[in-house]
């Protein structure tokens, strides 16, 4: 489901879409091949090398696309001001006429971390006025993923953070179930894709909401819990909890995103969907998607004890409601 | 919130912070100790809704949210990150 970003921006906003995934993931590979395809030929694409010689851009074919490369560093690190002046770059030269494109694609280095990627895209005020984000995909090696995913943190991270996961090397083996039972855990509201990708995907309107089955996994440190709750949360309840939970989850807050039946607007769910400290402006849902209306928070965590969001909620609305119920307001 | 409560959340905390501590519940409270620092939380009354104390300070707070931020510094645990909220 598109919540927000591409789907729901204004006409003139860009999407831009971040695709990562360990070293030597196939990263190059899946985006040369969307290179080549004519449906795709205005795509502007930054490549984040780490190193001071890049590589990728010479292995992705060019033709009359724009491509651009950042080879400072590792973009989790300490690029976020190149990426911004690179976009704003890309704004400028397009309404000097000087090329034209239709989307943005951002390849990272296969060990960052994309979530300065996002933030960058959330919190730029010029940014988000020309750019939306448009999808997250990470990339797992269907051969060596499993390892991979075992041994490299940056590794789980980059798929706890992805809208969509794509297996990749499938015609070398097939993905082991345990892999994806691995991603699952990881990542439950991602759908796994394998085999022909379409590339029409890295641009579809990224946030998948989670759905209200959604169960608590974990894989090593990383663990998603859900939070449902059948009640509606008061909107002050709400905000308190965004930002205790921004306070003392910090960087261990990889992603969270969920719909909540916010008590002072029933039947319109809002759209919460956060990455760290940072958190994207509620969207409001003109209806719930389907007749369950309970509101169900997805928290993918690093470190983050198991009950701590949900029993963190649990106090916070306890308050709030004993405060609306002191006023004569309706808890 | 019952006493048990408050403590699996204070103890949620601790570990969030990286400080290693204890959180015991006694008569009309929970004392909150760690290698370098000891507070008492304790319920109060409307509008106060909590009170925290240091050996050398009694501080009432207003709200669950208000008590892990004052108990978070009084235990000298690194500041938490800000709610920022993205550009719409």
């Amino acid at each position: 489901m598109a919540a927000r970003g591409c789907a729901s921006a204004a006409p003139e906003v860009t999407p831009v879409s971040v695709v990562t995934g360990f070293l030597g993931s196939g990263k190059t590979t899946l985006i040369g091949r969307l290179l080549r395809d004519p449906r795709y030929a205005k795509t502007a694409v930054i490549v984040n090398e780490f190193g001071e010689i890049g590589l990728d851009h010479d292995l992705i074919a060019s033709g009359d696309e724009t491509l651009l490369q950042l080879t400072t560093g590792c973009l989790c690190c300490a690029v976020r001001s190149d990426l911004v002046a690179t976009l704003l770059d890309l704004r400028r030269r397009r309404e000097a006429g000087e090329i034209g494109f239709a989307r943005v694609l951002i390849e990272t280095s296969g060990l960052a971390d994309p979530a300065p990627i996002l933030h960058a895209l959330m919190t730029d005020t010029a940014v988000g006025e020309a750019f939306a984000i448009g999808a997250v995909i990470a990339l797992v090696d269907a051969r060596l993923g499993e390892r991979t995913l075992g041994r490299h943190p940056e590794a789980r991270r980059q798929v706890a953070l992805a809208d969509r996961v794509v297996l990749t090397k499938t015609d070398l083996a097939p993905a082991p179930a345990s892999l994806r039972a691995a991603i699952t855990a990881l990542n439950a509201t991602a759908p796994v894709e394998h085999g022909a990708f379409e590339p029409a995907a890295l641009f579809a309107g990224g946030l998948r909401l989670p759905r209200a089955d959604a169960v608590a996994q974990h894989t090593g440190d990383v663990e998603a819990t859900v939070v449902l709750r059948a009640a509606p949360v008061p909107a002050a309840a709400l905000t308190l909890w965004l930002q205790a939970l921004a306070e003392h989850c910090g960087e261990r807050l990889l992603r969270m995103k969920g719909l909540v039946e916010v008590a002072e607007a029933l039947g319109r769910p809002a759209v919460i969907h956060g990455v760290q400290h940072v958190f994207a402006p509620v969207d409001w849902l003109e209806r719930w998607p389907s007749d369950d209306r309970r509101s169900r928070i997805v928290v993918i965590g690093q470190g983050i004890p198991r009950h701590f969001p949900a029993r963190l909620l649990d106090a916070i609305v306890a308050e709030v409601q004993e405060e609306m119920t002191s006023e004569g307001l309706p808890a | 919130m019952t006493d048990a409560e408050l403590r699996s959340l204070l103890l949620d905390c601790l570990k969030l912070w990286g400080v290693a501590g204890s959180v015991t519940a006694f008569a009309d409270g929970l004392l909150i100790a760690t290698a370098a620092a000891r507070c008492v939380v304790r319920r109060g009354g409307a509008p106060t809704r909590w009170f925290i104390e240091t050996p050398v300070r009694r501080r009432p707070v207003p709200s669950i949210v208000a008590l892990l931020s004052a108990l978070r510094r009084a235990l000298g645990a690194d500041g938490g990150a800000r709610l920022r909220i993205g550009g719409a």
